[in-house]
């Protein structure tokens, strides 16, 4: 192994590459070239800090704020109410007890909820095919995110500060944990067809991270990672001789110069490029799928096909070694997200038919595989939604505003125990009824999960060691196997 | 943080923080003989075994072994290395035995039990010596006391004293310096450095056929007076100062007239503007010169945050408080203020009390756009034609909106018939309404049977080019781009209250950060930990006794000769942008966190230098590019080099860089003949690739409505810096859109930035009008075409072999194909 794909640099031999750099040049690239994808034995940047119990993880992120009361959270006290005063609880935060003060009513769920799996889970009939693999999710409620604001929550969730210029998630264990397949990014992002979540590239973002760490695009349609394609030269022999002119002009320039290894990590990284040139179209082209395995993501029924699209590529990503997949659904606010502030009775439900099917599709899959068992699969969003309506909204088209004390989320797969759950919310969701659990909570779990600590993984930035969770993050042990 | 127990104030507390500070910069000395062990004994053993991840070159977890130093300060992970007599109790020898995992070294065998006793001997002997308060140690905050450039044995080297600064370490660790640089290299280092393109072929033979003793002297002249001297560097200053033409977050507005400010540093540079001056009309130039437009404008700076992200008001204000003062604070003071913003800083004398009292100078501050005119007659030459054509543009896509509402309406009508409804009700209106809903920061389709998605697509990219219902929030293209080009500027002013009455703003210490959670209340201060004492600044008062200017006294402290950090920082950053590190290779941050300077002697020096001039940063460049430091090879150095001073800070030699990404692209236009050298000017807008459409907004993707012809082709640090998108091949370059000040570029080479450099639009395009321009240029003799390509990549002409491989491939893949190879080979896209 002469290059960690990550950081670009030569991990090994590197004096010999210093002194000799005339037969390097061609010593390396065959060895680099003959190289096995997987056969890496030196550790990357940074190894875990322990033994992970998760290889890989799945981040389904759910773009708009999923209403907790109407999905996972059922509260049956809420819709006794409905209509009615929201009656004010003692112990809530200046904020939002001043809210619940106000003129505004309880809203009870109008969907149905029942109960699935041995653990008697109970949630909304509208995620019945989830409600099928039931028993392998870990539910957390009652998550504090730090603002009610699209833009500072999704941040919030997505690289642990409201304030952009942060790391993401993906990026943090892109540069704790390296890559393992040499041919592709650590870290790839697939977004809804129809657009990018609030926020934009900054939810993938590397922030004062290199660039390095950066979540990859990939498409679901077209060639699937930007300029992957070579329109120029129009065919691969073509591209292999350009690309052998420019190594042989490279090594030319080297054999002159001391301080080799840019160069040299530049000249492995145009052999990596011609080579993820082959390697990636091919996980995009669904082809070898037989039409079950098509079917269980839902890639026969328009409704689904976008979003089991992303779950499937979700997987072929974790069988090719990639570390981090994120998968967004919704696009920005309004309608087409989570994010219903008005006709909640037929929007949500529209957006969870989106994903229902595929995500069991995916969790299914992954077990029968035997890939269950290194990946973790989380699903969240950024925020939660109000158990309440103002009263003159109150009425059959009326919606949920933002909420940020009562978020959902669930985990399944590596480490994790399905059927469990951890932290509470009061009898209306307004708040949590136990111990509060924070957005940093779920990302130091990820992180401990996925072998890493959250207080170690540590980059020096301006003077400061900087952490995915700042200071603190509890590991919810409750929900890990 | 617990909640802080009361602490003493005044002049006591002052005493003890600055002799905490005395003590944290000394490092613990060991004991004589420990340390000759650590080099004969132990070091050779941890070299065979450790260093290939933990040295000098590779610093795993952030654990160098190559130095006691490293040794006893450890890694990000695990801390210390070694505790002094404790070999049980140190990390090292802990993972050398496996009692901690993972064991080392990483995936071989357990060392052999005598090199780990030996390592274990060595630490039980360890003492650490007593610390003691070293009053000579190097600090930001004492006062610049002009040292004198060394003396040194080889005078002959010495072009100027920053030289001797540089060679008197060097010949303390009996180094020699590398080599001056091959000419034709040292020319493309500072055409690089200073104006951001290679030399054309012509300045190439003309700089090498001057044998004058001065003729690099006047080179390096020459180029401080070229006006691509202040788009490079300015784009340097816009880096620090976080600029964008957006504001970030979740409505991501555009602020229209933001490029004044980055045309306004562009000058600043240009014209050599006396750094005070540029510090305080940044801050204040609202106060002092409100009517002066070309000043007024870099009060801009303060804007340039990324949004605060709370509707609470009060909680929206605080925020964007502390930003602005956490910006100053790390810009101008190299002093990372943001750390004391919830407690005590814990590694510098900055008490909580000092970031509220540092920020009680922002208090009234609130932002405004202002009339003002253009004076400029290039920028007034642009704006008028450009803004003709937005006119222009806009008139004909109103009428192309109103045709298709038109086809629509007919629909809507009989739409309405169908249901029932009122035909004559289906007004422009209420076809909105149906068919859009509107969210923060536009309008997105509605779940609407009755017309296809198509249509309502189709409805709202026209809509996204015309729209004016939104009232300044989101205007529509068109409607921005006539916008852009009125005379205003983004600024601020202080906000003013009634002359009788008594509510100006008050400033409480937020206990732990948080807004609701008053402290002790505090007036505007300087920081104690730089003045020594926490008296209140002298504020300048109106005749009822009101503060009348509340930044002028802070800018007017920052920017004078007395202040020891302003001129040090500033210096640093010059170094930092010349050499790829600084003296302090943190330079946003000279505090104890920071990385200590490795000549605080010639830092302070040129400090001094930098103020004597008159604060001209050009005289700084003048001292360093003329110096032979600069000049040296970084190609030809000697063994000891690398032995002795692997990491090169003590610049044995010229480390070599990859350019920047702005730069890249600005040299392949410039090669290829097509950059559009116009300056200035509103931002513009390089065709993004249509593959990036399906992961923006539909209804913002028309925001970036590509540029045509040259205004595509102009120097990167024009193109519009929209936050959460940026141009692809200048983000895989690390060359992002700013969200918070950045002290620093990384490099970071990956296969996707090779990818986009490969096949991306830029260099598919450019390489095909290289090709045209050396057809045209060399005529028809292939050699003569590739001589000139090589030329113009790498100023020097190919060697034998090189032309008869190129030729060989122009043959069979032509010309276009070479200008991709050369493009992209490191000898084009690396400095020497």
């Amino acid at each position: 192994m002469l290059i960690d794909f990550q950081t670009g640099k030569l991990t090994s031999r590197r004096q010999m590459l210093l002194q000799s750099f005339n037969g390097l040049g061609s010593l390396a690239l065959a060895s680099l070239l003959s190289e096995d994808s997987r056969a890496s034995t030196l550790p990357p940047r940074n190894a875990p800090h322990h033994p992970p119990k998760a290889k890989n993880c799945i981040f389904l992120f759910m773009s708009g704020g999923v209403s907790q009361v109407d999905t996972f959270e059922n509260k049956p006290e809420l819709k006794r109410i409905d209509g009615q005063r929201m009656p004010v609880l003692p112990g809530l935060a200046t904020q939002l007890d001043a809210h619940v003060r106000s003129d505004v009513v309880a809203v009870g769920s109008p969907f149905e909820f029942r109960r699935f799996g041995g653990s008697g889970r109970e949630m909304s009939t509208m995620f019945g095919n989830l409600g099928g693999v039931a028993d392998e999710l870990a539910f957390v409620h009652g998550i504090e995110v730090d603002s009610p604001l699209h833009s500072a929550a999704t941040l919030h969730v997505t690289t642990g500060s409201v304030f952009a210029g942060n790391p993401s998630v993906g990026a943090w264990v892109a540069y704790g944990l390296g890559s393992e397949n040499k041919n592709l990014p650590g870290y790839m992002v697939l977004h809804d067809r129809r657009g990018g979540p609030v926020n934009g590239s900054a939810v993938w973002q590397s922030g004062y991270l290199p660039a390095s760490y950066q979540g990859t695009l990939l498409r679901s349609s077209g060639p699937p990672i930007l300029n992957l394609e070579s329109t120029s030269t129009g065919s691969a022999e073509r591209s292999r001789r350009e690309l052998d002119l420019l190594r042989w002009t490279n090594e030319q320039h080297a054999a002159k110069r001391r301080s080799t290894d840019t160069l040299e990590a530049r000249i492995a990284a145009y052999e990596l490029a011609y080579r993820m040139q082959t390697h990636a179209p091919g996980i995009v082209d669904l082809s070898d799928e037989p039409p079950s395995v098509q079917n269980l993501y839902g890639l026969n029924d328009p409704v689904t096909e976008p979003f089991g699209r992303q779950c499937l590529l979700a997987r072929r990503l974790v069988e090719r070694g990639v570390r981090y997949s994120l998968l967004v659904h919704g696009w920005e606010n309004g309608v087409y997200s989570w994010d219903h502030h008005k006709e909640i009775r037929d929007w949500l439900p529209a957006r969870a038919q989106e994903v229902d099917l595929p995500i069991a599709g995916l969790i299914r899959d992954l077990k029968s595989r035997g890939l269950l068992d290194q990946t973790l699969v989380v699903f969240t969003t950024e925020m939660s939604r109000t158990p309440f309506i103002a009263r003159k909204a109150y009425g059959s088209r009326m919606g949920r505003d933002h909420h940020r004390h009562s978020m959902v989320t669930w985990f399944a797969g590596a480490g994790v125990k399905g059927g469990s759950t951890v932290g509470a919310t009061d009898e209306f969701s307004l708040s949590c009824a136990e111990e509060p659990i924070h957005v940093r909570d779920i990302h130091a779990t990820i992180l401990h999960l996925m072998g890493l600590d959250s207080d170690a993984l540590t980059y020096l930035h301006e003077g400061r060691h900087k952490r995915l969770t700042d200071t603190g993050g509890r590991i919810l042990k409750e929900i890990i196997a | 943080m617990p909640p802080r127990a009361p602490k003493a104030t005044g002049p006591a507390r002052c005493a003890r923080t600055r002799l905490l500070f005395a003590v944290l910069v000394t490092f613990p000395s060991l004991s004589a003989g420990t340390e000759d062990t650590f080099h004969s004994e132990i070091r050779p053993i941890l070299a065979q075994h450790c260093l290939a991840c933990h040295g000098p070159d590779s610093q795993l977890s952030g654990l160098n072994l190559s130095t006691l130093e490293g040794l006893l300060s450890g890694g990000a992970r695990r801390g210390p290395a070694v505790v002094p007599g404790h070999p049980e109790q140190s990390v090292l020898i802990r993972v050398l035995v496996g009692d901690l995992t993972p064991s080392m070294p990483m995936g071989s065998a357990r060392l052999p039990d005598g090199k780990i006793r030996a390592i274990a001997k060595w630490i039980e002997q360890l003492q650490p010596a007593q610390e003691h308060v070293d009053t000579d140690a190097w600090s930001p905050f004492r006062a610049n006391d002009h040292p004198a450039p060394p003396d040194v044995e080889d005078k002959s080297w010495i072009r100027n004293p920053i030289d001797r600064f540089i060679l008197a370490r060097l010949e303390a660790k009996a180094v020699g310096p590398a080599p001056e640089a091959e000419r034709r290299l040292l020319m493309r280092r500072i055409y690089f450095n200073l104006v951001g393109e290679p030399p054309t072929p012509e300045e190439v033979d003309a700089f090498l056929a001057d044998e004058g003793e001065d003729a690099y002297d006047r080179l390096v002249d020459k180029l401080l007076g070229d006006p691509r001297y202040g788009e490079r560097w300015g784009r340097h200053w816009l880096d620090v100062t976080r600029y964008a033409d957006t504001t970030g977050g979740e409505a991501n507005r555009e602020m229209y007239h933001i490029w004044r400010y980055r045309d306004y540093v562009i000058d600043a540079f240009n014209n050599d503007k006396p750094y005070d001056d540029f510090v305080k009309e940044q801050l204040a130039a609202d106060e002092f010169a409100p009517a002066d437009p070309d000043r007024r404008v870099a009060t801009a700076f303060l804007r340039l945050g990324a949004p605060p992200q709370s509707q609470i008001r009060r909680v929206a204000r605080q925020q964007h408080l502390n930003e602005v003062t956490g910006t100053v604070g790390s810009v101008f003071l190299g002093l990372s203020l943001s750390c004391a913003q919830c407690h005590d800083h814990k590694y510098d004398p900055i008490p909580t009390t000092d970031f509220y009292r540092f920020q009680a100078f922002f208090l009234p501050i609130e932002n405004i756009n202002v009339d003002a005119a253009f004076t400029q007659v290039t920028t007034r030459d642009i704006v008028a034609r450009k803004s003709q054509a937005a006119e222009q543009r806009l008139r004909l896509a109103r009428e192309a909106y109103e045709a298709y509402e038109n086809r629509l309406l007919a629909k809507f009508r009989s739409v309405l018939k169908e249901e029932g409804g009122d035909p004559s009700s289906a007004t422009p209106a209420a076809l909105r309404e149906r068919l859009t809903d509107a969210v923060a920061n536009g309008v997105v389709p509605r779940d609407e049977p009755s017309f296809s998605l198509a249509e309502k697509v189709e409805y709202i990219r026209r809509l996204s080019f015309v729209d004016g219902f939104r009232g300044g929030r989101d205007m529509g293209v068109y409607r921005r781009q006539v916008e852009r080009h009125l005379p205003r500027i983004h600024t601020v002013e202080n906000a003013r209250e009634s002359p009788y009455s008594a509510g100006l703003p008050v400033q409480f210490v937020r206990v732990r950060g948080e807004v609701d959670n008053l402290g002790e209340r505090v007036v505007p201060g300087f920081p104690s930990a730089v003045t020594g004492t926490d008296h209140p600044a002298s504020m300048p008062l109106d005749s009822l006794g009101n503060i009348n200017r509340w930044r002028l006294p802070l800018a007017t402290w920052i920017a004078s000769p007395e202040n020891p950090l302003t001129a040090r920082v500033m210096v640093n950053r010059i170094w930092h942008w010349h050499f790829g590190r600084g003296i302090v290779a943190t330079p946003s941050n000279f505090g104890a966190n920071g990385i200590r300077p490795s000549h605080p002697d010639l830092l302070d020096w040129l400090a001094g230098e930098f103020v004597a001039s008159g604060w001209s940063v050009k005289a700084i460049h003048r001292l360093i590019l003329k110096s032979a430091t600069y000049r040296q090879s970084s190609a030809r150095f000697s063994e000891e080099a690398i032995e002795t001073d692997p990491a090169n800070t003590l610049l044995s030699r010229m480390p070599s860089r990859r350019l920047e990404g702005e730069v890249i692209r600005d040299s392949i236009l410039a090669i290829s003949g097509r950059l559009n050298r116009e300056r200035g000017g509103p931002g513009v807008y390089p065709r993004l690739p249509e593959a990036m459409k399906d992961q923006m907004l539909v209804k913002n993707w028309p925001a970036w409505e590509p540029s045509s012809g040259p205004d595509s082709r102009k120097k990167s640090v024009y193109v519009f810096q929209r936050r959460q998108l940026a141009l692809p091949l200048l983000e895989m370059l690390d060359a992002p859109v700013p969200q918070v000040s950045m002290e620093e570029r990384k490099i970071s080479t990956t296969p996707i930035q090779s990818l986009s450099m490969l096949n991306g639009r830029l260099v598919a395009e450019e390489a095909q009008h290289f090709a045209a321009r050396l057809q045209k240029e060399a005529g028809q003799d292939s050699r003569d075409q590739i001589t000139l390509a090589f030329r113009l990549a790498f100023s020097r002409g190919p060697t034998e072999a090189e032309l008869r491989r190129y030729n060989d491939f122009a043959e069979s893949e032509g010309l276009a194909a070479v200008g991709r190879v050369l493009f992209n080979a490191n000898e084009f896209v690396h400095v020497d």
